[in-house]
């Protein structure tokens, strides 16, 4: 029984950073940007929470998510739009300042210790099926990324908005060719990359009750290499790897002796190396690029 | 319809396009011929707002197109189907179709037409679900242009439409097209071939070094002076058959 339980530890730890990575791989789709910004929405949303807390959790949910989309779409409309058109280097400088002014503000305002948070106490508790027990929290954060992935899915592929997401992610100038405004494009992606951020945000504090400033960058780290992994700018392959690197984490935290856990990380940032040795494009970048020319 | 005064293209410090005049009549097909490098799809990209002029003006129909963005100018009537058809190849074929409906505001027009791209172009109706990137090339192109056609264009425009495609389905491409002008629709389009410009246009524009060096009537020009055009003088090359 233990194994199902380490599956599910796996399957959890996956969907928050398949859910990162999605929230970094639909930015790049789109517009070619990797977002460095991107860890500082989770973070900035981590805190809301902080300011939040003690309120229903359903509402501070709520909340949380409208506060880190009106985050992101701001720092489209008054940072990238005005880019506009400008080298992709300049648009990564341009996350990178971002991202560094949102930790500022944090450490100006909340200061640089870490605070606790009362946030989802009730779901520490576990649920004994049969003989496997299951924390709340990892059923939380697993139903969430389910329900995430799924509406982001019906999202992608049932709505207007969905379908012009697509088209500019595979072609952006043939898209505004047809007519499909790219800044309405840009902010839609915008604003579900910060869904995806806010999501992360309550995963994250549920899990350790905690936010810092620094708390974006693990899951940023792990989104990129995620993004990466899955070949740049597949959203399903970006998925599937996030899901890959919890599967590997947790395989590490299990099988290493006891005197090498500390040391998880190093084995899983190994494993990535292998993986891009041997996939230099992605895992899954094979499967996305149309065919070629044909007659 | 279409009035294009001294149009200049710059890339960087490079000239690309240098003064070029363009005049499409409404039912025109005019064809832009010329070598490799002459500046065709430069003045094409800048005519639907993807490259910015750095001179010159455009109009359709009085209406200015110089300045605004691609979407802005397809909802102005001017649709540019690019070099390499450059389909949607993990949408299905309705998708790529559908996607032009957001520049209409009249959805039962658009169903209207999309009935009529059908008719036109059959396959698209047999293979709606199938994904655009499983299509062959002559299908992908057909794809491209009632896509482009979906947008209600007053001037559909193309880009060496003929690219890599297999003689027998250029062929029957041009014939759709030709039908497409009975119908009213003006075209301008890029093409490769003098020989066969000189077969659908009704008025040809000769680019070279990003200039216009000869442009007229199809019929007026003859091929000593198109090869002309195109290589230089005839001193300089001889009798070129």
């Amino acid at each position: 029984m233990t194994i199902i339980q380490h599956l599910i530890d796996a399957v959890s730890a996956g969907g928050i950073y398949a859910l990162a990575a999605l929230g970094i791989g639909v930015i790049f789709g789109i517009m070619g940007l990797l977002n460095f910004a991107h860890g500082n929405f989770i973070m900035v949303g981590a805190y809301f929470i902080f300011l939040m807390s003690g309120r229903p959790i359903f509402i501070v949910i709520a909340m949380t998510v409208v506060v880190v989309i009106l985050l992101a779409l701001s720092t489209d409309r008054f940072v990238f739009r005005p880019l506009r058109g400008a080298e992709a280097a300049t648009l990564l400088i341009a996350s990178f300042a971002v991202g560094y002014l949102l930790e500022n503000i944090i450490l100006v305002i909340f200061g640089g210790r870490p605070k606790t948070v009362d946030f989802g106490h009730g779901l520490v508790e576990s649920v004994t099926i049969g003989s496997v027990r299951i924390s709340q929290l990892d059923i939380f954060t697993i139903a969430m990324t389910v329900v995430l992935l799924i509406g982001l899915t019906l999202f992608l592929r049932k709505t207007r908005y969905g379908l012009e997401m697509r088209a500019a992610a595979s072609d952006f100038r043939m898209a505004r060719l047809l007519g499909i405004q790219a800044n309405r494009v840009v902010a839609t992606a915008f604003a579900v990359s910060g869904v995806l951020a806010a999501a992360v945000s309550i995963m994250l504090v549920a899990r350790t009750g905690a936010v810092s400033h620094g708390m974006g960058l693990m899951p940023l780290l792990f989104g990129f290499l995620a993004t990466l992994i899955g070949g740049l700018g597949n959203l399903p392959g970006a998925a599937l790897a996030g899901f890959i690197l919890g599967f590997a984490s947790v395989g590490f935290q299990v099988v290493l002796p006891p005197d090498l856990v500390p040391y998880r990380d190093a084995f899983l940032f190994a494993l990535v190396v292998i993986i891009f040795a041997l996939f230099p494009g992605g895992l899954m970048l094979g499967l996305r690029r149309q065919g070629g020319e044909r007659v | 319809m279409l009035d294009v005064r001294e149009l200049s293209v710059d890339y960087g410090p490079l000239h690309a396009v240098r003064g070029v005049d363009i005049h499409v009549s409404a039912g025109e097909i005019v064809c832009l011929v010329g070598p490799n490098g002459a500046g065709k799809s430069t003045t094409m990209l800048a005519l639907a707002g993807v490259l910015p002029l750095a001179s010159g003006s455009v109009e359709l129909e009085g209406t200015r197109l110089s300045g605004f963005s691609p979407e802005e100018i397809v909802r102005r009537g001017l649709s540019l189907v690019l070099e390499g058809r450059h389909i949607f190849s993990d949408l299905t074929v309705r998708e790529n179709l559908s996607l032009a409906a957001g520049v209409r505001g009249d959805s039962k027009a658009f169903g209207r037409d999309l009935e009529h791209v059908c008719k036109v172009f059959p396959f698209l109706e047999e293979r709606r679900n199938q994904r655009g990137g499983t299509l062959s090339g002559g299908e992908q192109q057909q794809l491209a242009i009632a896509r482009a056609l979906l947008t209600s264009p007053r001037l559909l425009v193309m880009d060496e439409p003929a690219l890599g495609l297999a003689p027998v389905v250029v062929q029957q491409l041009y014939e759709v097209l030709l039908d497409l002008r009975r119908e009213g629709l003006t075209m301008l389009i890029v093409e490769q071939s003098m020989e066969r410009a000189v077969q659908v246009a009704d008025r040809l524009y000769v680019m070279a070094s990003g200039r216009v060096v000869l442009s007229g009537r199809s019929e007026e020009i003859t091929a000593s002076d198109m090869k002309e055009a195109y290589f230089g003088t005839k001193s300089e090359l001889g009798d070129v058959q």
